[in-house]
């Protein structure tokens, strides 16, 4: 058994935009994903980040095919995903989860919270019988800290926090090995978030499960994760241990966002020097020529930056796409 | 700490009457914001704090909504009386607000240039000409590239930072005495929330706008507020300078609040608060804290005095009231 668990090679998601008219023509591409590759690690948690719309959650959905690919592969414990049909498909997914950021739109509201907890069970026929389903949600509902007297209830009947349990206690459900889980505290509480990580945590720790885990929030990425993957513009910037990326980052993008993100002590906010980046996100419909944060990066030099895509090389023990950075 | 009060809010009391009963939103919140300060009212969602501050403007819809008591006193005139036509003087003239989401705050039907240049004649009385050169004026200010070309261009042509800064150039037009400024940023990448952030600082330290800033993140208080007021179940637990609440927090919601978010100069283990937010209609005459607190006793089933001075000081039996009773 290799070590690898989840292997992403030079992943692709291109979208078609369509023209205007009667008949409309494919008229270019958003390149979310644009070549991304990254290993996983049995029972690491790799952490995926970067602002909206540089191609997190569509490299999460692209993992487990709920979004096609157009280009590149994804090998899930030696088998590759994108060439499994029907049933192969469907006994891989009940090994690949996903934890969605929305509490409230992501659990069926004419569901009981059992039923919905034990739905995978159900489709991947692992259990049956309606006692031994509800048993189960019940014992899964314990495993997530929710009290498993409410199996009966229903969402709406529950907190947002609650509801994310729900959804981690489905996760689970079906004995995954791998989950992606998809901003799942920044719908929450700030109170609450600290919660569910620590959930998180505890299970992957207990369960041996490997999480590709996606947010916005670098800090919270920091207190969870092995490694961790900053993208932009559908790319990978930077990879390294979570040292690596939050104490002494390389690439100039993974500079300014760990300078802009707040800590929450005035003594040490005073002190911190903040790389304000200037401008927006290029879309992805057009990304910049050459090296795409070379429009907003305050490191670039004259024509190479401009002219050549830079490719990711070993840098002080990570990969950094950077052409300067040492 | 000096300078003139730009507003005091004295025991302020905003109720809702709800199929499940009374809410009491905010009950007896008092505070006051000075020229040139920056004022983080923080707390989760419930607390309060966003309706504290529709409440300045008289922007809570009764019914539901009742004004229960207190005042709100502006430049000598308390704005909970006034008549309708006069708060509508100080509205978006004198006192200002931006949203959380810059979307759904803009008209999208109508251009920039007319939504900027509207205020501008209403209040300022400039002809068109004047407010068309004051309004690229304004957008050159909060900083977006080619005032003059992207002045005629509607709402949804810019991005979600552009239209914040489109929000605040509004919000600025007239140079409020107060600005109130509610969860400005969290709908913002990072990159983008140091930049509106270091906007709205400039705009306390130049201007001398006093504002009020709510929101949920402790690291953005860190970063730019200057005086911290923490909300819980509808009234202010603690209140003081940022340092002494963030680095000596005297209630146990403040310290569990801090020890519950993950850090990024940091990895420790995250201690969060049990329980979850309290169900605003069934509050008890005791520390609404009080079922989640660790520190929980029986003097906690009636609601405890304030410690301290109105300028620092927290509702909590145990506080001695931080710098000034120690």
């Amino acid at each position: 058994m290799s070590d690898v668990l989840l292997d992403v090679r030079d992943l692709q998601v291109h979208f078609p935009v369509m023209g205007k008219g009667v008949f409309p023509k494919v008229t270019g591409h958003v390149r979310a994903v644009d070549g991304v590759s990254f290993q996983l690690r049995r029972g690491e948690i790799l952490g995926l980040v970067g602002e909206s719309g540089c191609g997190k959650s569509t490299t999460g959905r692209a993992i487990l095919r709920l979004i096609e690919p157009t280009g590149g592969r994804v090998v899930f414990d030696g088998q590759d995903v994108g060439a499994l049909r029907g049933e192969d498909l469907r006994q891989l997914r009940r090994r690949m989860q996903i934890i969605f950021q929305d509490p409230y739109a992501s659990l069926n509201p004419r569901m009981t919270v059992g039923d919905i907890i034990a739905e995978p069970l159900r489709a991947h026929g692992l259990v049956s019988g309606r006692q031994a389903l509800q048993a189960r949600a019940q014992e899964l509902m314990t495993r997530c800290g929710l009290d498993p007297k409410f199996v009966r209830r229903y969402p709406h009947e529950f907190s947002g926090g609650q509801r994310q349990r729900i959804g981690i206690a489905r996760a689970l459900a079906s004995g995954p090995d791998l989950i992606v889980c998809d901003e799942p505290i920044s719908a929450l509480d700030v109170s609450i978030q600290a919660q569910i990580l620590n959930l998180l945590q505890r299970l992957a720790r207990d369960e041996g499960l490997s999480y590709v885990f996606i947010a916005h929030d670098l800090a919270a990425v920091r207190h969870l994760c092995d490694r961790i993957a900053v993208m932009y513009l559908g790319r990978i910037v930077e990879l390294g241990t979570y040292a690596q990326i939050c104490d002494a980052p390389a690439h100039p993008y993974t500079q300014a966002l760990v300078s802009a993100a707040p800590v929450p002590d005035p003594r040490i906010e005073r002190t911190r020097q903040r790389i304000v980046l200037q401008g927006e996100v290029p879309s992805p419909l057009s990304p910049p020529s050459g090296c795409r944060f070379h429009t907003r990066c305050p490191a670039r030099q004259p024509t190479r930056c401009h002219d050549e895509e830079p490719d990711a090389r070993e840098v002080r023990g990570r990969q950094v796409a950077c052409h300067w950075a040492e | 700490m000096s300078g003139d009060v730009v507003l005091q809010v004295d025991d302020l009391r905003t109720h809702f009457r709800t199929d499940g009963g009374l809410v009491k939103a905010v009950d007896g919140v008092s505070f006051e914001v000075r020229r040139g300060e920056i004022l983080g009212l923080v707390g989760e969602s419930g607390s309060g704090k966003s309706v504290t501050n529709l409440s300045i403007l008289r922007l809570v819809p009764t019914p539901p909504g009742i004004h229960a008591g207190g005042r709100i006193l502006f430049d000598g005139t308390d704005l909970l009386t006034v008549p309708e036509r006069q708060l509508r003087a100080y509205r978006g003239n004198r006192i200002a607000m931006i949203f959380q989401d810059p979307m759904t705050s803009l008209n999208p039907y109508l251009r920039v240039s007319r939504q900027l240049t509207e205020v501008l004649e209403l209040h300022e009385g400039l002809d068109r000409g004047a407010a068309r050169r004051r309004a690229i004026e304004l957008l050159e200010m909060v900083g977006i590239p080619d005032p003059g070309g992207r002045i005629d261009q509607y709402p949804h042509q810019f991005s979600g930072g552009m239209r914040q800064r489109v929000m605040i150039a509004m919000a600025l037009a007239c140079k409020p005495e107060l600005l109130l400024a509610d969860e400005p940023t969290t709908a913002l990448d990072v990159t983008i929330q140091a930049q509106i952030l270091e906007l709205i600082a400039g705009l306390a330290r130049e201007l001398g706008t006093a504002v009020i800033l709510v929101t949920h993140d402790l690291g953005v208080v860190a970063g730019v507020a200057d005086q911290v007021a923490v909300m819980y179940a509808g009234r202010i637990v603690e209140r003081g300078p940022v340092d002494a609440v963030l680095t000596n927090p005297q209630h146990p919601y403040t310290a569990g609040l801090l020890a519950s978010v993950p850090r990024l100069d940091t990895r420790g283990a995250l201690t969060p608060i049990q329980g979850m937010p309290p169900d605003l209609t069934r509050l008890g005459a005791g520390c609404a804290f009080a079922p989640r607190c660790p520190k929980a006793f029986d003097r906690c089933a009636t609601y405890p005095a304030w410690a301290g001075t109105p300028a620092r000081g927290a509702a909590c039996w145990l506080a001695d009231g931080g710098e000034v009773g120690r």
